[in-house]
C-alpha cells in the first residue's frame, strides 16, 4: 500500500518534523510505502504531487492547524489526527488506519 | 474529503474549529512578531532603550532599523486577524481580516480585539459564500461584494458593539498587571512558568504562550521573558538530571536524548523533553513544573523584559538584562534537574 501524510503545527519547527519522522517510521515498519509532506515554518516541503495522489491508497493528516491545499485529498480516504498524537503514538495511528481500510 | 471515521472520537466541535483557526492565525503571526521584535530590540541596543519615544526625526541607523522593525511589528495583530479568518473562510477572509486587525489597534483592543475580529470575519465570510448568487454575479462576489460588505459589517460591529467592552477589558488587564505587588507578580509568573512546563508544547503550554504573546503584541514584554525563560528550563533541567542521576538511573538512550535536549533548550524547543515525558510522565512533569514556576515567578518579580517571543539564546542579548536571563534559566534548570534526579527511580536490573 502507498500512504501519503501531511504534518503541520502552529510554530512549525518542532512538532511538524517529529510527527513526520514518526509517521514515516511507523508506516515503513508496517511494511508499506510512505511519503510525508511537512507544512512547517518553511512552507511546503517534500510536496505530495499529483502522481502521488493518483497512486496512493490512503492519507493521514496530522495537524493542529488548517493545512494548505486540503482539497487535494478529496478522493482519497483520509484520516485526520492531532499532531500531538502522531508525535506520541504514530504506530497506533497507522494501525487504526490499516484496520479501517480493511474493515 | 473521503473522511475515515475514527474510533472513540466524536465529530469536531465548534470549539475545536475555532481553536484550529486561531492556531493557524498564530502560526502566521509568529514570524511577524519575532522578526519585528528582534529588529526593534537590535535598534534599542544600538540607540538606547527609549528610542521609540524619539522617532520624530529619523537621523541615525539605529532609528532606521527601529523604523523597519516597527513596520513589520505593526502587522502582528492584522496578521493574526487576517489568517484566522483565512483558516476559516479561505482567501476571501484575508482582506476583511486585515482591516479588523488594524482597526483593533486603532480602537485599543489589541491582540484580543484582533482575534475576535478575525473570528467574526471568518463566520461572516463563510456565511456570505453560501449565498445563492446568480451565475453571472458569482465572479464579483469574492473580489467586490465580500471584501466590501464583510469589511463594512464586521468593522461597524467592532467599532460600535464589541470594541468597547474589549478595550475596557484590555485596560483593566493592563492596570491589573501594572498594579501587581511583588507577591502576586511572583504568582502570576510562576503560573505562566508552570503551565509552560506542564506538557512540553502541548495545549496547556500553548494557552500560556498565547496569553503572553498577546500581551507582547500589546507592548508588555515582561511576561514574555517569564514564558521563554521557563520554557527553556525544562529540556536543560532534564539534561542536568541525567548528569546528576548517573548510570544507575538513566540508560544510554536517555543520555543520547539528553544531549539533544541540551541543544534544543538553547533554542527554546521544549519538545526535546517528550521522550522522557512519555517514559515517566508524572515525575518529569512535576520536576519541570517546579523549575519552570521558580524561573517564571522570578522573571516577573525582577521585571525582566523580552521583546522577542521566540528564539532562545539568540534573543537573550535583546532582553532588558541578559545576564539575569541566563542566571534564571540556569537556576530553574538546576531546580528541575536536582528534583528529577532525586525522584527518578533507578533502572530495574534483572
Amino acid at each position: 500500500m502507498y500512504i501519503v501524510c501531511v504534518t503541520a503545527c502552529p510554530v512549525g519547527i518542532a512538532h511538524t518534523y517529529m510527527a513526520a519522522a514518526n509517521l514515516e517510521k511507523a508506516v515503513k515498519a508496517a511494511g508499506h510505502e510512505v511519503k510525508v509532506e511537512t507544512q512547517g515554518a518553511q512552507g511546503l516541503e517534500n510536496e505530495i504531487t499529483k502522481e502521488d495522489l493518483e497512486r496512493c491508497d490512503a492519507a493521514i493528516i496530522a495537524s493542529d492547524i488548517r493545512i494548505k491545499d486540503s482539497e487535494r485529498f478529496e478522493d482519497v480516504p483520509t484520516m485526520t489526527v492531532a499532531v500531538q498524537e502522531a508525535v506520541k503514538d504514530a504506530e497506533g495511528i497507522v494501525q487504526e488506519l490499516l484496520e479501517a481500510l480493511e474493515g | 474529503m473521503a473522511e475515515i471515521k475514527r474510533k472513540n472520537v466524536q465529530k469536531k466541535s465548534t470549539g475545536a474549529f475555532i481553536k484550529d483557526s486561531v492556531m493557524t492565525g498564530i502560526s502566521y503571526m509568529i514570524p511577524v512578531i519575532v522578526g519585528g521584535g528582534v529588529l526593534q530590540a537590535i535598534a534599542k541596543m544600538m540607540g538606547g532603550y527609549n528610542i521609540g519615544a524619539e522617532m520624530e526625526t529619523v537621523d541615525t541607523l539605529a532609528k532606521v532599523i527601529y523604523l523597519i522593525g516597527t513596520s513589520l511589528w505593526n502587522f502582528t495583530v492584522p496578521a493574526v486577524a487576517a489568517f484566522t479568518a483565512y483558516a476559516m473562510a479561505d482567501k476571501p477572509g484575508i482582506a476583511p481580516g486585515l482591516a479588523m486587525g488594524t482597526l483593533a489597534g486603532t480602537i485599543n483592543t489589541g491582540f484580543v480585539g484582533g482575534l475576535v475580529g478575525g473570528l467574526m470575519v471568518g463566520y461572516v465570510v463563510m456565511w456570505m459564500k453560501k449565498w445563492p448568487v446568480p451565475k453571472a454575479l458569482q465572479g464579483v462576489m469574492p473580489i467586490l461584494v465580500i471584501p466590501t460588505v464583510a469589511t463594512l459589517v464586521c468593522g461597524l460591529v467592532m467599532y460600535y458593539i464589541v470594541g468597547t467592552p474589549i478595550a475596557m477589558f484590555m485596560t483593566a488587564m493592563q492596570n491589573f498587571l501594572m498594579s501587581l505587588n511583588t507577591g502576586s507578580k511572583f504568582v502570576f509568573g510562576a503560573a505562566i512558568g508552570a503551565m509552560m512546563c506542564a506538557d512540553m508544547g502541548g495545549p496547556i503550554g500553548k494557552a500560556a504562550a498565547m496569553v503572553t504573546n498577546g500581551l507582547n503584541a500589546d507592548g508588555f514584554f515582561i511576561p514574555t521573558s517569564a514564558k521563554m525563560c521557563s520554557g527553556m528550563t525544562a529540556p536543560l533541567g532534564i539534561a542536568i538530571a541525567t548528569f546528576i542521576g548517573g548510570k544507575k538511573k538513566f540508560d544510554d538512550v536517555d543520555r543520547e536524548n539528553a544531549k539533544s535536549a541540551l541543544m534544543l533548550s538553547c533554542v527554546y524547543i521544549e519538545e526535546a523533553v517528550i521522550p522522557f515525558l512519555v517514559k515517566d510522565p508524572v515525575r518529569v512533569v512535576v520536576s519541570c513544573m517546579i523549575g519552570g514556576a521558580v524561573t517564571g515567578g522570578l522573571c516577573m518579580v525582577t521585571s525582566l523584559a523580552s521583546p522577542a517571543v521566540h528564539g532562545g539564546i539568540f534573543v537573550i542579548p535583546m532582553t532588558s538584562n541578559p545576564l539575569l536571563f541566563i542566571g534564571l534559566w540556569l537556576l530553574g534548570s538546576c531546580v528541575t534537574g536536582v528534583i528529577y534526579a532525586f525522584l527518578k527511580k533507578p533502572i530495574e536490573t534483572k
